[in-house]
């Protein structure tokens, strides 16, 4: 079969290149000199590897004619045509293949099971899946109990698996309603749950008044949130004493002054440890020199301190312990509360008074 | 056979060979050429070929070389003349 190109040679001495053609022994078609440095003419296309070294010294271009064009177009794209059907292969082939797995609805613990189920299975990253997607649900559901739904699905090379947990129901525990002050229950209210305790009742801190569950007429209990209000008649003590003789730790009125120049909080000029007294206390001054640097004179007084055995007198000192004890009295008193009595006691036992306050409140204690 | 009979007859009568050169004018717009040995001239108003100790050349308009080996060649065209010097 006559398979031909087509040649545009463009240069000098055209006609020694096709003398030079012709001692090839090549054939040539249809030669056409266009001008002095033109010429165009047709050679077998097996041809064109002889002649293709003539030409180096020519500008040429070719033209495919008839078969030669399909067979020049083939091997130029050879390689694609080659490689399109073997990526498409391997494409089909790979679909086959299971790349990723994704498991939506499950936390980390179920997830992990059921990736085990899965890779019990032959279910995995790289493998190729040998059972069906419906087949890997009835194993899914038989082998976790709490899952509720699980749907699978292969989609493309990723196998996506849907799960539901059951959703278990765990009744929920209520604490007990419990005193929050030592008290007589005077009234209550209830709205739910059920009173351990009945007015008149002596409460103590801690104790229950009312339990978390309803109770029906054949005693099976029902766990509730318990909702009361428990008034009580409670009492809340504050206490005082004072001493015939006390010791205090006072000044002496000895005093000690010292001052240092400090950068970065540490001493500049010294680093003793100053101790002038036996027993002291300091106050330290603090004056920035500069406002740039964190250059600072420190200032510290010393001053003396000493035990002092301080006669109190009990009769004059009464009225303030007893003070003093309802103060703490008062402190002790809860919120939204109703004081019905006050009863303040006093007693000197062994040169120290004593000075007791006991509030008789109203209040709720639940 | 006849065209070993015809070789040896013109060899002895003319002195010369049928492997000489030799040419057919088809209606003014071919020329067939037989023995040439190369081409000398090549335009579109003439085309000369090497023949042996001699030169075909062949004048008119437009021409072309439609076929071209190693002995024969088909010029086509307008063909003015044919002259063999």
């Amino acid at each position: 079969m006559k398979i031909l190109i087509r040649l545009h040679v463009i240069g000098y001495n055209l006609d020694q290149l096709i003398n030079k053609i012709y001692s090839l022994n090549i054939v040539c078609y249809n030669i056409y000199k266009i001008d002095k440095n033109k010429i165009k003419f047709s050679i077998h296309y097996k041809d064109f590897k002889k002649v293709k070294p003539l030409l180096k010294s020519y500008e040429y271009h070719i033209n495919y004619l008839g078969l030669a064009n399909f067979k020049n177009w083939f091997l130029k794209n050879l390689a694609i045509i080659l490689i399109i059907p073997i990526a498409l292969g391997a494409i089909i082939f790979s679909t086959k293949y299971i790349w990723d797995i994704k498991i939506y609805g499950g936390d980390n613990e179920l997830n992990s099971s059921v990736f085990n189920i899965l890779k019990e299975n032959n279910v995995e990253v790289g493998k190729r899946i040998s059972i069906t997607s419906d087949d890997i649900e009835d194993i899914l559901i038989n082998q976790l109990p709490n899952i509720a739904q699980v749907s699978c699905i292969k989609r493309g090379t990723t196998f996506i698996i849907n799960i539901s947990k059951k959703l278990v129901y765990t009744p929920e525990s209520f604490e007990p309603i419990r005193a929050r002050f030592d008290g007589v229950v005077t009234d209550f209210s209830l709205i739910s749950g059920t009173m351990a305790v009945s007015v008149g009742d002596f409460v103590k801190q801690g104790d229950i008044l009312v339990y978390p569950f309803i109770a029906d007429k054949n005693g099976v209990q029902t766990s509730v949130n318990p909702i009361a209000e428990v008034n009580a008649t409670a009492y809340v003590v504050g206490s005082s004493q004072l001493a015939a003789s006390t010791v205090v730790l006072a000044r002496t009125g000895k005093q000690y002054t010292t001052s240092s120049i400090m950068f970065l909080n540490k001493n500049l000029f010294s680093k003793k440890s100053i101790k002038p007294f036996a027993l002291y206390e300091t106050s330290v001054y603090n004056e920035n020199i500069s406002s740039v640097l964190p250059i600072v004179k420190s200032k510290i007084t010393y001053y003396e301190l000493d035990y002092i055995v301080v006669e109190n007198d009990l009769a004059e000192n009464r009225e303030k312990v007893e003070q003093e004890s309802e103060m703490n009295a008062y402190n002790n008193l809860p919120e939204n509360s109703k004081i019905l009595d006050k009863q303040t006691t006093s007693i000197i036992v062994q040169d120290c008074l004593y000075s007791t306050t006991t509030l008789t409140i109203s209040t709720i204690i639940s | 056979m006849l065209l070993d009979e015809l070789d040896n007859y013109v060899t002895k009568e003319l002195g010369i060979t049928l492997k000489e050169y030799r040419y057919i004018n088809i209606g003014g717009k071919m020329v067939y050429l037989e023995g040439q040995k190369g081409i000398v001239t090549l335009n579109k108003e003439e085309v000369s070929f090497k023949l042996h100790k001699k030169v075909c050349s062949i004048k008119g308009v437009d021409l072309y070389i439609k076929y071209y080996d190693s002995s024969t060649a088909l010029v086509c065209g307008n063909i003015i003349s044919v002259v063999v010097i």
